[in-house]
């Protein structure tokens, strides 16, 4: 894009504007005089309401007094005519073609060497609705648009402090998405923000299409299995992860954000457990952390005691796994695997189809290839039903769904060829890769490692809110200094 | 080197000590209790000079003084190849992969390359961690011994003791860590050390008390009492339970030549930056070689001749050397004036 100013005449201007976006069709430029000056109105087809531009632009340009020189006309314009809210004084050509395709209409007057812009935006977008992801029973129904502004406004309904602060800028070269830097003023670690600023200015992509093109630039540590940088498409969400110092990034064109540090805890935590009684919120928190080590550890324990250790089993257990595994033909590894790999296969079918074939395929899968594999032998009940456990315990977390599934085919294979040694060196493997893990400083096993005792009012139990309302805890206690 | 917390330090320490505690080959009677607690008291008071006394961080001792990284380097390579030797001798073939030993030690080589390469905070912050884990599983094995505990077989006794002594000093060569890692702990280092030695003393010593009370005379028959209790002390009625020690054995292992692996990756850091990239996994072919070639009580010879040497005679000399430099520098001052 050019960086050179606005400079020469109307005509040279228009000329110019012209030869940048190379006649491109969507652009719209009308000659007009307005108070006696020659300017000229460019649009962005689409992008503007024309409702609006009728009301707030071209009536009042038509019914302007005479103006003795471009310099007043503007003046005019700027001081007397409120035309929009958002009206920026555009200097450069780059600018000038950012705000155009933001739905800005730009005016070009004879004898001046800027622009005015209006924000006049109109173009379509999806209306906020309920999240497809993190589904809550009790918190609020609306969820994150592919809009920017239409998110900053979600998330300022509720905040209502001048505390909350947000920045726009732009990223991508050529796409320059809007992206918006939330954070709390008082709360927010100001290294950490300072770093994501730069990380942030020092990347060079050419578009930005969704949340995921930003998130590697903020994951400081490579080759983790698990996400420092986490997704949300909730306000709710957001404010509370605000309030405790962290920074979300809206980008325009996604309806996740990204909230800067992530703990992996949080993955255990959801709107609803703050709702429910302390009790059953702790319980529910226990019973997704025994999820998660199910989901990862289950066919792995079961075929490296089958294989390795039957021992471990009592004499019923045995004589019943020997039976179902005898009929099978493959070897308890390669039948796991086989399974899970069914499973990913089915589920990225499901997940890629129109709605109204994913039911078939729901129904091919489970009652025919399942029942089928099955009773044809192909398959034992006892693995099938461990792995069934596990894939359904791998959905009670589906923030950590990518980690999971690549752990358990991992833990799989090493319990199958070494059994609980294997899963032993495993597990080992996945700790210090966990340990690993952290973006500016900010480790994703904290509060546990290391260990804040204060945090497990929120991680081993759930504390009610007269005591939680006291603490005032932001992330930045977390942080941990080099050297 | 990174900051690490008191209480991961501790943890660290005790899990690497741990692992030799474990891996203890025989059981000589209640002596050995009382040589326990003796042993701990002595290595306390070895160990408070060598914090006291400390004279500037050891980084900047060893950019200074090339030879004494090396000491240390090969120190700690006799000390991770005992552990691979101990694997070798201490594990009953059961709680090891049926492709055997060796495979085994070369597994947990590359598995020991992988969390070296982590950094000693990734250590720091696992150790914790593993130690909870390991609690579990401690409570469990004494809860299963609990029943068989006859206090009968127990009685105090003063006798001896002194091979008992020798043998704790011999296991404990995280001890020459302490001056190491103790650079980069932020606070506190005398209570870490301090928690690392008592912790030890203490697992060291229940272990020694319900090999005794729960095993009686099979313990001085089968040697290594650990492993002996893991197989008595059975939590479950209709089946046993001693393979989900394996993962306890792992880990400890794992942990103990991590600290080995990422303080050699450290010291040569500092000595020759270039080395920095091969460090771990030459030092750990060189745990492996000797390990495969010597026996444990030859190693352990080795680590409890030069541990007071490390921990002791090295720092004192230092500091020394620096108090004389010190008074030299003073009298030059007081001859320009």
């Amino acid at each position: 894009m050019e960086q050179e100013t606005i400079s020469g005449t109307l005509e040279e201007i228009l000329a110019k504007i012209r030869q940048i976006c190379k006649n491109s069709s969507d652009i719209l430029i009308n000659r007009i005089t307005a108070g006696g000056i020659s300017c000229a109105v460019l649009t962005c087809e689409g992008m503007c309401s024309t409702a609006i531009m009728t009301e707030l632009l071209i009536r009042p340009l038509t019914e302007m007094p005479v103006q003795p020189d471009s310099n007043t006309f503007f003046q005019h314009l700027q001081n007397h005519l409120l035309l929009s809210l958002d009206r920026p004084v555009v200097r450069n050509f780059d600018d000038l073609f950012r705000l155009l395709y933001s739905g800005f209409a730009v005016i070009v007057a004879e004898g001046q060497q800027t622009a005015l812009a209006f924000g006049i935006q109109g173009y379509d977008k999806r209306s906020v609705s309920e999240p497809s992801g993190e589904a809550n029973l009790y918190g609020a129904h609306d969820g994150l648009t592919e809009t920017v502004r239409t998110n900053m406004s979600l998330i300022r309904r509720r905040m209502k402090t001048p505390l909350l602060k947000f920045e726009l800028s732009t990223a991508g070269n050529l796409s320059q998405t809007d992206i918006c830097l939330c954070y709390m003023t008082d709360r927010v670690p100001p290294q950490m923000l300072r770093q994501i600023k730069k990380e942030l200015n020092a990347i060079e992509l050419d578009t930005v299409l969704s949340s995921g093109y930003l998130q590697p630039f903020l994951e400081k540590c490579r080759g983790s299995l698990f996400d420092s940088v986490s997704l949300s498409q909730r306000p709710d969400v957001l404010c509370s992860k605000l309030l405790e110092g962290r920074v979300v990034l809206l980008i325009d064109g996604s309806p996740f954000a990204l909230v800067i540090p992530k703990l992996l805890i949080e993955s255990f935590q959801t709107l609803d457990d703050y709702h429910h009684k302390p009790y059953y919120a702790a319980f529910s928190r226990w019973v997704k952390y025994g999820a998660f080590f199910i989901a990862i550890l289950l066919p792995a324990l079961y075929i490296a005691v089958s294989m390795h250790h039957p021992e471990l089993l009592n004499s019923t257990l045995i004589l019943i796994l020997t039976d179902a595994e005898q009929k099978a033909p493959l070897s308890l590894p390669t039948e796991t695997i086989f399974v899970l790999l069914m499973y990913e296969i089915i589920r990225e079918a499901g997940l890629r189809l129109p709605k109204a074939v994913g039911g078939a395929v729901s129904i091919v899968s489970g009652l025919i290839i399942g029942d089928a594999a099955v009773s044809s032998g192909l398959i034992s009940t006892p693995m099938l039903t461990m792995t069934a456990i596990s894939v359904i315990a791998g959905f009670v977390t589906p923030d950590l769904n990518a980690p999971v599934t690549v752990m358990r085919l991992l833990f799989i294979i090493a319990g199958g060829l070494w059994g609980l040694f294997g899963i032993g060196l495993l597990g080992m493997i996945v700790l210090y890769n966990l340990c690993a893990t952290e973006t500016f400083g900010f480790p994703v096993t904290a509060p546990l490692a290391p260990f804040y005792s204060r945090a497990m009012r929120d991680v081993a139990t759930r504390v009610n809110f007269h005591r939680m309302q006291y603490g005032n805890f932001t992330v930045e206690e977390y942080h941990e200094q080099n050297s | 080197m990174n900051k690490i917390h008191n209480h991961q330090l501790a943890a660290i320490l005790f899990l690497s000590g741990a692992w030799s505690v474990i891996c203890i080959p025989s059981l000589s009677g209640s002596g050995q209790i009382t040589g326990t607690i003796i042993a701990c008291l002595i290595q306390i008071i070895c160990c408070l000079p060598m914090l006291a006394l400390r004279t500037g961080t050891f980084s900047n001792q060893i950019k200074t003084h090339k030879w004494l990284g090396i000491i240390y380097i090969l120190f700690f390579l006799i000390c991770g190849a005992n552990g691979f030797s101990q694997l070798w001798e201490a594990a009953p073939p059961q709680l090891l992969p049926s492709s055997g030993k060796l495979t085994a030690a070369v597994l947990i080589a590359l598995t020991c390359f992988y969390t070296s390469s982590a950094g000693l905070r990734a250590t720091a912050r696992a150790a914790p961690i593993v130690m909870g884990l390991f609690l579990i599983s401690l409570t469990v094995l004494i809860l299963g011994a609990w029943k068989r505990v006859d206090l009968s077989r127990i009685s105090f006794q003063m006798t001896d003791f002194l091979p008992s002594i020798r043998t704790y000093f011999s296991l404990s060569g995280e001890l020459a860590a302490v001056w190491i890692l103790s650079d980069s702990v932020r606070n506190h280092k005398n209570t870490a050390v301090n928690s690392y030695l008592i912790s030890k003393a203490i697992f060291c010593i229940l272990i020694l008390f319900f090999s005794i009370t729960a095993g009686g005379r099979l313990m001085y028959l089968n040697g290594y009492p650990f492993f002996t209790l893991t197989a008595l002390s059975q939590p479950l009625q209709g089946q046993r339970a001693d393979a989900l020690y394996i993962l306890v054995f792992v880990m400890l292992h794992i942990m103990h030549t991590t600290l080995q692996t990422g303080i050699i990756e450290h010291i040569a850091e500092q000595i020759y930056p270039i080395a920095e990239k091969w460090s771990a996994p030459v030092s750990l072919i060189f745990m492996l070689i000797p390990a495969y070639f010597f026996k444990s009580d030859i190693l352990e010879d080795m680590i409890f001749y030069s541990l007071p040497v490390l921990i002791l005679i090295i720092p004192l000399s230092l500091r020394i050397r620096q108090f004389m430099k010190s008074i030299q520098k003073k009298e030059y001052s007081h001859e320009i004036f």
